[in-house]
């Protein structure tokens, strides 16, 4: 301890340490953990000035086991010269007096970080005791302070070759309560710092438990952009960058987006992270929302009033942007919120046209981000929609229903049950025909699009979308479905028998299936089963409810007091087959049309079939493609031998050749009518081979005789007669039945059917949809084709 | 493992369940899917199409067509 310390000049610095110390929050905001560490990040900021001035390239912190920090760098060291005025080492005017250093002239540091100036002093007033190691001037100098007060002169203390500065601070645990120093909380500021300033090296080592990290980012605050969005799915693979510098503000911007839906924007000021945002972060959302919508609409990607806002187009956005300025000022409750007026406009500029240019030359990463955008914006619009509807029904319970809706008079849910019918004239019948104590009916009409006068399109337009919607009064969306508010027990849809009604019906399921699916799953939506036929035959009236029915239906009319004959000209057997025998020869007579059909398909002429069998007493197992034909194989031999022999044309041919897999049942059912008495020989008409033709059978019934060419036209045969004397109404739609007809047939709970949808039907009426969905007809019309049976199978 | 599988049908992604209940968001695989699919309804973006000349296509439609 020296007596000069004691001077008036020395007093009146004290005097500025000491109002540190009595009130430390007003110069690092807090005491408490950061608070603390800012007094470490001081420091190292004071070493990345000179860094980034271009001295040194490399910054070394220590946690030692004392609970001290160290920081050295290799910039040029803090001058050790007399001061001038104050009469002083430099040093110690730096470490001892309030707003002294190099910052203040730009002339030193063009910009610099830190604590806004208050610097290193700050640190040795709120330290317990602060070391310095200067190598300058090929020496080394050495200075011991005790909170804020210099306690040992500026001693030479060896030889150097090197230059920099090495500060060791111990916090004082008078001002910090906890006074710990944590390695996870430097560690993030040093990678930032490493990030922030390209090329630089930051190492951090804790002394106390041997951890230890280097950084260094050739890629600066693009590797930043990189190391956030670490983990995810970038939705571009190139890291938007750009540098520039206008006015002596230097602004650094880099941008990735994501395919996730959080926006991850760092913004930094002369390295201090600005959490409060501020003015180079205002400048460069706004320049990101105009550019990026600009592009879009010019590119005609935007339909008119529909532009994602600046939330939707950083949805799923990273980024960093970097000011360096001259002069900052801060605002703000944490001083970290740029203020400088002047920015905005130039980062905003400088984004514009650094970001337009970007995007016009990567188009394919430009469309991406706007689609992005506007799922975004899809998504908050149908939120808010989802809720208007849920929250309006709320608002008026009882009284807002739709006025298209004839409710029903219970209030017991479990009993009451709402028909959702397509058509105005169906859903007319259905109100006669319902009964108003448990039965609502919601008509719908779902709308007809003419397209280019080569196809129409079906589509529920957003009315009744939300008629149904209020209807069922469930609500809809994720915060506001609640099947608890189910108006109806069931939910019955009932549209026309035909091709429209099915479209209706599917867009009514895939709509179910997609947001109200709780509805299925609990057992609650069904498809009403309205007839397709009515069969009158003298006073006895029935109901026919499926193609395959009406057929059977028919067959058992025509078989009614039938009976078949072998034509018995040039025969010597006479063959008779009374109704019972006829009866029991109908299925597999139904099986062998089945046969038939399937396998003419597949391109195999049935009679071909039967023929070989004729002659062999077997079937054949192969059927071999040829040009214009083909032919039947036996075996695998046969199979081999034919195709051996084929020509270059034919082996080029896509399909060689089908396994009839259907042979046995054929052969089993042959023989069944073998064993009936029916002579194989004439199953196919001999029409043509002979001078004068003769049929084969004769069916009869009362008065009325059909002729046969062959067995395979009994059952044409068999319909013809059912035909005779019925009356045969098709239902093509529910308006063509009456509302008592309707009623019998298809509402009453004791004499209809219902159909529960379950989600397998639902899954299947999805797929359907995706299928007739699209504008792109002619693969669909493929993909219909190709899967004809599995389609029929779809429909619910 | 959950045994069946659909495919989102706002993105594709491959959903796995069990029971509906085992995807908050079924069957889309997120409520982002979820609520663009309910906005394209409300847009009435969704259609289902037939060609005029294509009656064999819209005839198999019918329940039981032969």
């Amino acid at each position: 301890m020296t007596k000069e310390r004691y001077d008036a000049k020395t007093i009146k610095v004290l005097g500025g340490i000491e109002a540190v110390r009595k009130r430390p929050s007003m110069y690092i905001g807090d005491t408490g953990v950061r608070g603390l560490h800012h007094l470490v990040e001081e420091v190292v900021d004071n070493s990345i000035d000179e860094a980034m001035g271009g001295y040194g390239t490399r910054i070394d912190v220590s946690i030692n086991d004392d609970g001290s920090v160290t920081v050295i760098d290799e910039g040029r060291g803090i001058p050790v010269d007399m001061h001038k005025e104050l009469k002083k080492p430099a040093l110690e005017v730096v470490l001892t007096t309030l707003h002294a250093g190099g910052k203040f002239d730009h002339k030193s540091y063009r910009v610099s970080g830190g604590l806004h100036g208050v610097g290193i002093s700050v640190v040795n007033a709120l330290s317990e005791w602060l070391e310095v190691e200067v190598h300058r001037n090929g020496k080394i100098y050495h200075q011991d302070y005790e909170r804020g007060a210099c306690v040992s002169k500026l001693n030479e203390v060896g030889k150097s070759k090197k230059t920099g500065t090495k500060i060791t601070f111990k916090p004082d645990g008078q001002i910090f309560p906890d006074g710990v120093i944590r390695y996870d909380t430097l560690v993030t500021r040093m990678r930032e710092l490493a990030f922030l300033n390209r090329g630089i090296t930051v190492g951090l080592k804790d002394q106390r438990d041997g951890r230890e990290e280097t950084f260094m980012f050739s890629g600066g605050i693009k590797a930043f952009v990189e190391y956030l969005n670490e983990g995810k799915n970038p939705l571009h693979k190139d890291i938007v960058y750009f540098e520039k510098e206008a006015d002596g503000i230097t602004v650094e911007v880099a941008m990735q987006y994501n395919d996730g839906y959080a926006d991850t924007v760092l913004s930094f000021a002369n390295n201090i992270n600005t959490i409060e945002g501020g003015t180079h972060l205002a400048g460069f959302r706004s320049a990101l929302t105009r550019t990026l919508n600009n592009y879009a609409k010019n590119n005609n990607l935007i339909k008119e009033g529909k532009t994602p806002t600046g939330d939707d187009l950083r949805e799923g956005i990273t980024a960093v942007v970097s000011v360096k300025i001259p002069d900052p000022q801060f605002e703000g409750q944490t001083k970290t919120k740029l203020g400088n007026s002047e920015v905005q406009g130039l980062v905003e500029s400088i984004v514009n046209e650094a970001l337009g240019t970007y995007l016009e030359e990567h188009p394919s990463t430009a469309r991406r981000i706007t689609e992005k955008a506007i799922l975004a914006l899809r998504a908050r619009e149908a939120a808010r929609k989802a809720r208007e509807l849920t929250r309006r029904k709320g608002a008026l319970a009882s009284g807002n229903l739709p006025g298209k809706l004839a409710d029903c008079s219970t209030r017991d849910r479990e009993s009451s049950e709402v028909f959702l019918v397509e058509g105005i004239s169906a859903g007319g019948n259905a109100k006669q025909g319902r009964d108003r104590r448990f039965q609502a009916i919601l008509p719908l009409k779902g709308k007809i699009l003419n397209v280019e006068k080569a196809r129409i399109d079906k589509m529920l337009n957003h009315e009744e979308i939300r008629t149904i919607i209020s209807a069922l009064g469930c609500g809809i969306g994720a915060d506001e479905f609640n099947i608890e508010n189910l108006r109806y027990g069931k939910v019955i849809i009932m549209t026309d028998a035909d091709v429209d009604g099915s479209h209706i019906r599917t867009l009514l399921l895939t709509f179910f299936f997609r947001h109200m699916v709780q509805l299925i799953d609990a057992g609650r939506i069904y498809v009403a089963q309205p007839p397709l036929y009515r069969v009158k035959r003298r006073s006895r009236e029935e109901y026919v409810f499926s193609d395959k029915e009406m057929d059977k239906v028919l067959i058992d009319l025509g078989l009614d007091g039938a009976t078949l004959e072998l034509n018995g000209k040039g025969r010597k057997k006479k063959l008779t087959l009374d109704e019972k025998a006829l009866r029991s020869l109908v299925e597999t007579l139904v099986r062998l049309e089945d046969v038939h059909r399937v396998l003419e398909r597949r391109g195999v002429p049935f009679r071909e079939v039967i023929d070989y069998y004729l002659s062999k007493g077997v079937t054949a197992r192969y059927w071999v493609y040829s040009k214009g034909g083909g032919k039947l194989a036996l075996d695998e031999a046969e199979l081999g031998r034919i195709l051996s022999k084929r020509t270059e044309e034919e082996e080029e041919a896509d399909e060689t050749y089908i396994e009839i897999h259907e042979g046995k049942a054929i052969e089993k059912d042959l023989s069944t009518l073998a064993d009936a008495g029916l002579d194989l020989a004439t199953f196919f008409s001999k029409r043509g081979t002979r001078e004068k033709h003769e049929a084969h059978y004769i069916i009869a019934c009362d008065n009325n005789t059909v002729e046969l060419d062959g067995i395979r036209e009994i059952l044409s045969g068999l319909r013809n007669l059912g035909q005779k004397g019925v009356d045969v109404q098709r239902y093509k739609g529910l308006g063509e039945m009456n509302s008592e007809q309707l009623r019998t047939t298809t509402m009453d709970p004791a004499l209809r059917t219902l159909m529960q949808v379950k989600i397998e039907d639902a899954v299947k009426a999805d797929r359907m949809f995706t299928m007739l969905m699209g504008d792109n007809v002619a693969p669909r019309r493929e993909f219909i084709e190709r899967h004809a049976l599995e389609v029929r199978a779809l429909d619910v | 493992m959950p045994k069946r599988r659909i495919n989102c049908p706002q993105c594709g992604h491959e959903i796995l369940y069990d029971t509906v209940a085992d995807v908050p968001t079924f069957p889309f695989c997120s409520d982002r899917c979820r609520l663009v699919d309910l906005d394209k309804w409300f847009e009435e973006e969704y259609r289902v199409s037939q060609d005029i000349k294509d009656d064999a296509a819209g005839e198999r439609d019918v329940p039981g067509a032969p």
